[in-house]
């Protein structure tokens, strides 16, 4: 119906939620967790086969409801070598928190409904990237946003995820609404709310108000989620309430699909000769790079720094997305994967302090690297590739985006990138000081190394993060297919309309 | 709390009202269903926000006693 890859997920939404009561009666709790981990798996390993499909039918494979008309004028798929990129990303970080999800959410209740809203999140996403028409992209978007504010509030027990999940909900609801309701202008204009003939029609229209209008409303919309900077405001709470891998999920994943949506609407809706974004968004950028430096270095709460950081790195993606070349989009979508990794890792670490030590703050875990070596290690090469160290993943996207940025004029945005980039080494300096240099400020009797299980996890992410940075080559080049598909706005077009 | 909620419900239906008008032009002489079909998927999708916002609502008023959602700043930044 959907693609196998999409169609794995939601089958074993279904088994997943059955199993789950199967293992109550049968008292084997980790039975959802399995079935959910086997779904991720097998819905991955289906990736390869999407891909080859796609370089079979010359970069894009359109599906459609054989009960609709021969064309696709609704509701229908449309992946490219972008959303191929995107889907992998999604379902590789999501098998990995569910993964870690089976030690650290041992001690909860209600671990059916946590594996089955996992699912359905990273189905929502994986939907989001597929999507060939703004409808469908819509409906995805909303499987997406509302599983992840039921996974926000999930430990409904305390009063910290409540208030976190409750603004989380309205934000990201005001702006898929939001996104709704430039939906309809866009469909009063053209009739159609079809990505490829939207593109043709708006591309014939004179460039009225009502474009600028709902060009200012999709990037307030899908900015919420994106967080760029004046809606960032829910990002840490929600990071920082959120159990551990879904503060990984949300870091790693979810804002990466409000930056994908920014990529494929702007791109395709809004040619530059028409209406000149890009200039705008680079403020927007910038304003989000400084604002996320600035509340990063005075936190003292772990989870939040980190979430600012996030804020920080969705600034440089958006950055990219404004330079709006080859090789600036190189750049974003190779540091979508990158930053994905990355703030992964290093939530997924932080959460096996919080499982040993159960506490946030800062100033507590001083010299927890004498307790827990294998997992302070770990954390230190996320934080090292977080602040650019040459050799590791993070560097080699930042500098791609740089350059990009100095090869298409545009000097005095690019250094003040650079200084931001050069901000965000000194927090991530300060806690790998903090954690392994500093003596520690309490004792830590009985803190054990994290479980086999989460470190597992922990040591694949760990050597993702070396891998692309040592060898890049083959990233890059998916990276770089990946843009030159999301540019390729005539091959787009023509796949639908032929 | 609840009366934000009825507000997203209002941008909803906004949003839906729009796509209903428009349908009347964008072929000449009828409607276009295409809207009607998305309408209805909208309000649904509406429905489910509501439902997880009321949700949560709930907890929140078991861990502050009020639904004054000034009172909920509680986290620092």
């Amino acid at each position: 119906m959907f693609t196998f890859t999409l169609d794995t997920l939601f089958f074993f939404i279904i088994i997943t939620s059955l199993t789950g009561l199967l293992g109550r009666k049968i008292v084997f709790r980790r039975l959802s967790a399995m079935s959910a981990t086997v779904g991720f798996a097998i819905s991955l390993a289906s990736l390869p086969l999407l891909y080859n499909q796609i370089l079979a039918s010359g970069g894009i494979v359109t599906i459609t409801s054989e009960l609709l008309f021969m064309r696709p004028i609704a509701a229908c798929l449309e992946i490219d070598m972008l959303s191929i990129f995107m889907a992998a990303i999604f379902l590789f970080i999501g098998l990995m928190t569910c993964v870690y999800s089976i030690r650290f959410m041992e001690h909860d209740t209600g671990l059916v409904e946590y594996y089955t809203l996992l699912l359905i999140a990273v189905a929502g996403m994986v939907g989001v990237s597929f999507a060939g028409d703004f409808f469908t992209l819509f409906i995805f978007w909303e499987i997406m946003c509302i599983s992840s504010y039921a996974l926000v509030a999930f430990r409904k027990g305390k009063w910290e995820p409540v208030e976190a999940g409750f603004k989380y909900l309205i934000m990201g609801s005001a702006g898929s609404i939001i996104v709704l309701y430039a939906m309809s202008l866009l469909y009063g204009m053209a009739g159609t709310l079809n990505f490829a003939y939207l593109s043709t029609r708006l591309s014939l229209m004179s460039n009225d108000a009502w474009l600028y209008l709902a060009l200012t409303l999709i990037i307030v919309g899908f900015g919420v989620v994106a967080s760029i900077a004046p809606f960032h405001t829910w990002l840490p709470d929600a990071h920082a309430a959120a159990p551990s891998p879904i503060s990984a999920m949300l870091s790693g994943i979810v804002i990466k699909a409000g930056a994908y949506a920014l990529i494929r609407c702007l791109l395709l809706l809004f040619t530059p000769e028409q209406i000149a974004w890009q200039s705008v968004l680079a403020i927007f950028a910038i304003f989000t790079m400084f604002i996320g430096n600035f509340m990063a270095l005075l936190q003292k709460d772990i989870k939040r720094l980190l979430a600012f950081s996030s804020v920080v790195n969705m600034g440089y993606i958006i950055f990219a997305l404004s330079i709006r070349t080859e090789q600036g989009l190189t750049g974003g979508i190779f540091h979508i994967m990158n930053h994905a990794v990355i703030k992964a890792l290093l939530f997924l670490c932080v959460g096996s302090f919080i499982y040993r030590t159960e506490t946030r703050n800062l100033e507590k875990l001083t010299g927890i690297g004498r307790k827990m070596p294998v997992t302070t290690a770990l954390f230190a090469i996320g934080a090292l590739a977080a602040a650019g160290f040459p050799g590791l993943n993070g560097f080699m996207s930042e500098i791609t985006i740089v350059i990009a940025g100095i090869d298409v004029g545009w000097y005095i945005p690019t250094a003040l990138m650079l200084l931001n980039i050069l901000f965000s080494i000194a927090y991530y300096l300060l806690l790998i000081h903090t954690f392994i240099i500093k003596r520690p400020a309490m004792n830590y009797e009985g803190i054990k190394e994290s479980p086999k299980s989460m470190l597992a996890v922990m040591v694949i992410l760990a050597t993702s993060c070396v891998v692309i940075g040592v060898y890049p080559a083959p990233f890059i080049s998916f990276a770089n297919a990946a843009a030159k598909a999301a540019l390729n706005i005539q091959a787009y077009i023509e796949a639908v309309i032929g | 709390m609840v009366r934000l909620l009825i507000s997203l419900e209002i941008m909803i239906s906004a949003a839906n009202i729009n796509f209903i008008a428009f349908s009347a032009y964008a072929v000449p002489g009828s409607t276009h269903p295409l809207a009607h079909a998305l309408v209805i998927l909208s309000i649904a999708i509406g429905g489910c926000i509501l439902a997880i916002g009321l949700a949560i609502t709930l907890h929140a008023y078991k861990h502050y006693k009020t639904l004054d959602v000034r009172k909920l700043k509680r986290i620092r930044w």
